[in-house]
């Protein structure tokens, strides 16, 4: 699938995003913290007491925690230790529908599968943080095409394409590039003339830039947009249109 | 306590209907919509709802494009999306994180879980947020 899940969903490196992890099996907790550190989170292990982990406040992070290394009752302590979502994972026995759901009311925010794979976590994770630390993850509106075939990350500075194999990230693209993708994105299927776009970009400058200048830049991200270049629509005498083809 | 309301859009009638006895059943009001754009004309028209269950395959407007749409809109975009399909790859899940949803849950799936998952999303988003 195209474009490493841990650049793609990675939060910045001076992130205060911390994320607890209780795991039973060696591997698996050595597995989950590449993938994890890889994308920027700073992983805490929990002392295999789990009734008695430390008391950890003033950071922000969900907790990964064994099912097998807990009961139902120990979630409401759990809950009181750790300002974080609970997020229980388990295989087999402790992956029932009925154990679940059990672990769930109990208190436990969610549940997934310890076979999980890394860019679902991420994926997840992400998700989490998206929501409840923008912030800290440097996470900002995502806007998509209408066709769901370019997104762009705002506050992250980030783009991608969808590929054949998944999304590709659009790593040279260049700051004005970026804006001016997000204008399009913000405003698809709809006309644009070139005064609104300059403004929008350059600001008080606008009456100063080059017309010229705009036309290289559309012709640049068309270009690094490859196939998807192709949406964007030259209104001849009156400016641009994004419209992808269905 | 005033019933939370789960706004479902689902395109298939007698799941729409299990869903809302469902929903019923464990304390929540509903609103169905039997697809994606009816469901955010609903919204967008100010329609109340305080989470919503979502299909992803519905004709008009599928499930991931509703989820943007609310995810968009300043006035919907904290809205506990909890996102039902019958596409189990994990990459349709990493699509649905993607597009905003903050649960999946197989189809088929038994009331239990639907509802513990609901319970838990509620507990994490709507209650950690008042």
């Amino acid at each position: 699938m195209g474009g490493a899940p841990r650049d793609k969903y990675a939060v910045p490196v001076d992130s205060a995003l911390r994320l607890w992890l209780l795991a039973r099996d060696p591997d698996l907790r050595r597995r989950w913290k590449r993938w994890l550190s890889s994308a920027g989170w700073s992983v805490i292990d929990l002392p295999q007491t789990p009734s008695h982990p430390p008391p950890l406040r003033g950071v922000a992070g969900p907790a990964l925690l064994d099912a097998a290394l807990l009961e139902e009752s120990d979630l409401s302590e759990m809950r009181k230790r750790l300002p974080s979502p609970l997020i229980l994972f388990g295989g087999g026995e402790q992956a029932t529908e009925d154990k679940v759901a059990r672990f769930l009311m109990a208190g436990a925010d969610d549940f997934i599968s310890a076979s999980i794979q890394e860019r679902v976590l991420l994926a997840k994770l992400m998700a989490y943080a998206r929501r409840l630390w923008p912030e800290a993850a440097g996470v900002g509106p995502v806007r998509w095409s209408p066709l769901r075939r370019i997104k762009a990350d705002s506050r992250r500075k980030l783009a991608w394409v969808r590929a054949d194999r998944g999304w590709e990230p659009l790593k040279s693209l260049t700051g004005m590039e970026l804006r001016l993708l997000l204008l399009f994105l913000e405003h698809a299927e709809a006309p644009m003339d070139r005064a609104y776009i300059l403004e929008k970009l350059w600001g008080e400058r606008a009456a100063d830039i080059n017309p010229i200048t705009l036309n290289k830049h559309i012709e640049s991200l068309r270009r690094k947009l490859g196939p998807h270049g192709r949406a964007i629509r030259t209104l001849y005498g009156f400016g641009y249109m994004f419209l992808e083809e269905k | 306590m005033r019933r939370r309301k789960v706004l479902v859009a689902e395109d298939m009638e007698d799941l729409r209907e299990i869903l809302a006895l469902i929903l019923e059943r464990a304390g929540y009001d509903s609103v169905l919509c039997e697809n994606g754009a009816v469901a955010w004309a609903y919204l967008r028209n100010g329609g109340p709802a305080d989470m919503a269950i979502v299909d992803v395959v519905m004709p008009e407007m599928d499930g991931l494009e509703l989820c943007q749409r609310i995810r968009s809109d300043p006035a919907l975009k904290r809205m506990p999306i909890l996102l039902l399909t019958i596409k189990k790859r994990p990459e349709d899940q990493e699509e649905g994180y993607d597009a905003g949803a903050d649960e999946h849950l197989p189809k088929p799936f038994r009331e239990k879980i639907l509802v513990a998952r609901l319970r838990a999303l509620e507990r994490r988003l709507l209650k950690r947020s008042s």
